[in-house]
């Protein structure tokens, strides 16, 4: 009985700010900004409290600029699209032929290195951002898609290589080496034996890589501050503009911004564990 | 053809798996390595695959060295021990694999497919999936993947471990014709006898990593190397008796602590520990006896119905001792006569074969 | 063939082979006791596992040491020649007071948000173990929050943070809580990144808990209650200890992220407010904000020192984490 009442009132705190999210979505400014209690949406005209008018103007004005900005919200949804979907397509390639490298084969030192690439994770961006930038300067990177893109292959490579050797370590030799003696070479048994199989694995690794490339936001804001901007940075930078914020257009674009991470998340439900604990921990 | 020399495989964990195998086989032959589970067979048959870098001696094909050349290159077929079907593909996608490099055209490709898909019975199969199956259709499938192909040779792997009896000596049969009209050299790997006794021109017993006896279903039979296979071949196997030799001049006798066998004159020397073997089928219940014979008494205490015969267990002053009977003895005496030329002598302390 | 014992079952091996009328015909070979070759090819394991480690190398150990370098000039940001500093940076870093203060910021931060993630998480996967209806889609709303990037959610908890019009400023008043103002008191500003903090990652800690709950062996309850254990004898003996393990993966896996904490502050307070200053705000404030790119060089490498003592102990959990349940790393 405890147990229900502190989880029922957990569930209800924490489902709040989403539901809040969606509410703030279809007000009017006037409505959001009103600190009188304003949530049940309703019809009739000159709601008052606490009903409000629901409209979906947040929507239909998403995509104009704020505040001084060249660039609507959908220039920035168009980067994080091709920044997020290009350096999950290379992370998931490079992190899927690695795991299979060390699940497969004798490597010295495989141990160390398989904990190297974990604890890359750990290092903040921002205290290794300004070498980074120093080399991306000299090669011309910076404010590019392609220096982000290259930027999370490398940032989500330590996730891919662990999240995939889980999965790769799961298929049985066996299958390989019936392709082996069948007269295939090695390559030829990886692409046709083993990432077949590895699909939902790759699929899982993807989502994973995705999200996390989609929510970057340390290196995003440091290493750009023109051309490749992604939607975090977008967001995070008219922090300092709170009033005269509209803020029904940005929690539209919050919502049309996280609407896809949470569709993948519920298509790798059974594997949530796993995604965040780099496959050290299985359900 | 194959030609496994001083073939050893130790194991980076330490384990000694196999030690120093040598065997060879001809043309068309089918070896059958046979042995308690954990002896080796797997392992040897993976490094003759290339699956397993030996740690010492050679592996050779048609005289040509491939001890550490690619499995790819081996032009084997190879069946394992737990089917291997490729998951993600149907029956008929996993039959046509192996033929998929090897530069057939779609009609000879097809027409080998239909081969073995006829022989093994397998035609409403094709396009379920592995998963689909039962284990003694996957078993099937797994051995129709392999003689898809006429490869040098086949490796067998306990290929029919896991079938029903029954349907386990037709597959058997269904094996060992396909492979004696195409004449190609197999290693088959059991630990069951009955199955090796069947398919094998030579069986190759294995134990800890060593061959301990090699030569036909016939020779390893009847002429048991040492203790160990003695007692390993059979069901039931042989009888074993331990006693001690004694060497009276003109005759010799076996002698337990309550019995003395007269026995046929051996150049053995007097006083050895000696262990006498003698299969249950090879003695004869028999009276009256003649006085000279080797022959033991004893009681019945129980008779075993094995539908064609029974397997008589005695009591007998040399300790328990079975005989095969076509008659069920239910309880009394009876004399069991030991035939001179079936007789087995074992050192006792080597159990190596004496006589 | 009476021949036992290994040597002489080998000689005998080999002597029939080789003695069976030259039917197989040895050529005599150099291949005894060859040394171990792998029949693979060695250059093809490299080409599996090179290009990944290359990226890591030249993405992480290459900027590591160039940053060391860097920390000991007084490199710009803007560019232009940069001189050798010795180890002045290093002194500016260890005597001005924001450098201990971020510390002391992100230390409160870090023990605070992980211990209340721990507990709280821990405390509901309790609550979640049992089946009940509705069970999975709790499970998945709760789920959400984590999944969501941390500049976004922190932009949008400006909304119900907000002083006047929040939403939790609101239930607050209705409850005749008073008004605190979330955002611009600098004693509460820290806190409210805690709040979010808590909102994001709670579930984290909850579901890999749960796994922990989850894979101890029913047996033990049955074996607890024939003995009458009470209820909080179970839990000290039996629960606790055996999910340990796991909720301390738990712990060190907030703990690193933790220590990371720069999104929220972006979004939420910017990166110069005395109150929230964590380090990497800090970083970022000397970098981008004064362009001193040696100096931060030498916070950089402070906090890096850090960082890896903490992820090593990381590390080090998770090897002995993975050997105890029997998986190979
Ligand atoms: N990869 C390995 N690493 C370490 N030891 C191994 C490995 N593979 C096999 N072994 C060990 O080598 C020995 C021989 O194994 P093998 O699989 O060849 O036996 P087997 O005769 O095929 O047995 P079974 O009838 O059970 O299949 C066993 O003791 C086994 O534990
Ligand atoms: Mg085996």
């Amino acid at each position: 009985m405890v147990k229900r009442f502190f989880l029922g009132s957990y569930f209800f705190i924490a489902a709040l700010p989403l539901v809040w999210l969606l509410l703030t979505s279809v007000k009017t400014r006037t409505d959001v900004i009103d600190p009188s209690f304003r949530v049940l949406p309703t019809q009739t005209v000159e709601a008052s409290p606490p009903s409000f008018n629901p409209t979906t103007a947040g929507y239909r004005d998403l995509n104009e600029p704020i505040s001084g900005s060249v660039h609507g919200f959908l220039h920035f949804l168009w980067n994080s699209i091709v920044i997020g979907l290009l350096s999950t397509i290379a992370s998931v390639a490079l992190g899927t032929s690695c795991a299979y490298g060390f699940s497969r084969f004798d490597i010295p030192g495989a141990r160390d290195w398989l904990f190297f690439t974990l604890s890359t994770r750990f290092l903040p961006p921002l205290a290794v951002v300004v070498p980074l930038l120093v080399m991306y300067r000299t090669f011309d990177l910076p404010n590019t898609h392609i220096g982000l893109i290259l930027l999370y292959t490398g940032f989500n490579l330590s996730l891919a290589v662990w999240l995939m050797k889980g999965f790769i370590d799961e298929i049985p030799k066996a299958y390989e080496e019936a392709a082996l003696v069948d007269g295939y070479s090695r390559w030829q048994a990886f692409t046709r034996i083993i990432l077949p199989q590895a699909r939902t694995g790759m699929a899982v690794t993807a989502v994973f890589c995705l999200i996390s490339a989609w929510n970057e936001f340390g290196f995003a804001m440091t290493l750009n501050n023109a051309r490749a901007i992604t939607v975090p940075v977008y967001f995070a930078g008219l922090q300092g503009d709170i009033q005269g914020i509209p803020w029904p257009r940005i929690t539209a674009g919050v919502l049309v911004f996280v609407a896809p991470i949470v569709v993948f998340t519920v298509l790798v439900r059974n594997h949530i564990l796993r995604g965040v604990t780099f496959g050290t921990v299985k359900q | 053809m194959l030609e496994l020399v001083d073939l050893s495989k130790t194991f980076p964990d330490g384990t000694q798996a196999v030690r120093g195998v040598s065997l060879g086989a001809d043309p068309g032959e089918l070896l059958v390595l046979l042995g308690p589970s954990g002896c080796g067979k797997t392992t040897t048959l993976r490094m003759i695959a290339g699956l397993e870098s030996p740690t010492a001696g050679c592996v050779r094909l048609d005289g040509q060295e491939v001890t550490h050349s690619p499995a790819s290159e081996r032009d084997i077929g190879f069946v394992f021990q737990f089917y291997a079907l490729y998951p993600h593909m149907t029956v008929l996608a996993n039959l046509e694999f192996p033929l998929q490099n090897v530069g057939l055209d779609a009609e000879n490709r097809q027409a080998a497919i239909n081969d073995v898909v006829t022989r093994l019975g397998i035609a409403h199969l094709l396009d379920s999936f592995p998963s689909q199956l039962s284990g003694g259709d996957q078993q099937r499938i797994a051995l129709g993947r392999a003689m898809v192909r006429t490869p040098r040779l086949y490796l067998m792997d306990e290929p029919l471990g896991t079938i029903d009896t029954g349907l386990r000596s037709d597959l058997r049969e269904t094996f060992r014709t396909q492979q004696l009209d195409l004449e190609v050299t197999t290693v088959y790997v059991t630990h069951d006898q009955e199955e090796a006794m069947q398919l094998a021109d030579r069986i190759i017993i294995m134990r800890d990593g060593v061959i301990v006896q090699e030569g036909s279903p016939h020779e390893v039979y009847d002429e048991p190397a040492d203790l160990y296979v003695a007692d390993f071949l059979g069901s039931p196997g042989m009888n074993l008796v331990q006693g001690r030799w004694e060497d009276q001049g003109e005759r010799a006798f076996f002698a337990t602590k309550e019995s003395r066998i007269s026995m046929p004159q051996i150049e053995i020397e007097n006083d050895r520990d000696i262990t006498l073997g003698v299969r249950p089928e090879h003695v004869s219940v028999e009276t009256p006896l003649e006085e000279s014979a080797a022959h033991l008494t004893g009681r019945v205490k129980r008779s075993e119905y094995r539908g064609d015969h029974y397997i008589l267990h005695l009591d007998t002053p040399a300790g328990p001792f079975l005989v095969r009977s076509d008659r069920a003895h239910t309880s009394g005496q009876m004399n069991v006569r030991l035939p001179d030329e079936r007789l087995c002598l074992f050192d006792t302390k080597t159990g190596r074969r004496l006589a | 063939m009476t021949a036992y014992g290994e040597g002489a079952i080998i000689r005998a091996a080999r002597n029939d082979v080789l003695g069976r009328d030259g039917k197989y015909g040895w050529p005599q070979s150099d291949c005894w006791n060859s040394t171990l070759i792998p029949h693979e090819n060695d250059h093809l394991k490299y080409a599996f596992v090179g290009p990944a480690l290359l990226l890591l190398i030249a993405l992480n150990i290459f900027p590591l040491f160039y940053s060391l370098f860097l920390s000991f000039t007084n490199a710009e940001l803007s560019g232009g020649a940069a001189t050798f500093v010795g180890t002045a940076n290093y002194s500016t870093v260890f005597s001005t007071p924001r450098f201990a203060t971020a510390m002391r910021t992100t230390a409160t931060f870090v023990c605070l948000a992980v211990a209340i993630e721990v507990s709280l998480g821990y405390a509901l996967a309790l609550c979640f173990r049992a089946p009940f209806r509705g069970k999975s889609v709790m499970l998945a709303v709760l789920l959400v929050p984590m999944m969501l990037s941390p500049a976004v959610v922190g932009l949008y908890w400006n909304v119900i943070l907000n002083g006047n019009y929040g939403i939790l400023n609101q239930i607050l008043g209705a409850l005749g809580a008073g008004q605190p103002q979330w955002l611009t008191d600098p004693d509460l500003k820290l806190y409210s990144l805690l709040l979010i903090d808590v909102w994001m990652w709670t579930p984290f800690a909850m579901l890999i808990s749960l796994a922990g709950l989850n894979a101890i062996p029913g047996h033990l309850y049955e074996a607890a209650q024939i003995d009458r254990a009470s209820r909080w004898t179970v839990f000290r003996r039996i629960t606790l200890p055996l999910s340990f393990p796991l909720v301390a993966l738990a712990a060190l896996f907030r703990t690193t992220d933790a220590l990371k904490l720069f999104d929220q502050v972006m979004a939420v307070t910017g990166p110069n407010d005395e109150a929230t200053q964590t380090l990497s705000a800090l970083l970022y404030q000397v970098i981008f904000r004064n362009y001193k790119m040696g100096q931060g060089s030498a916070y950089a490498m402070v906090v890096l020192v850090i960082v890896i003592a903490l992820s090593t102990i990381f590390v080090r959990h998770i090897q002995t984490f993975q050997t105890r349940h029997g998986r190979a790393a």
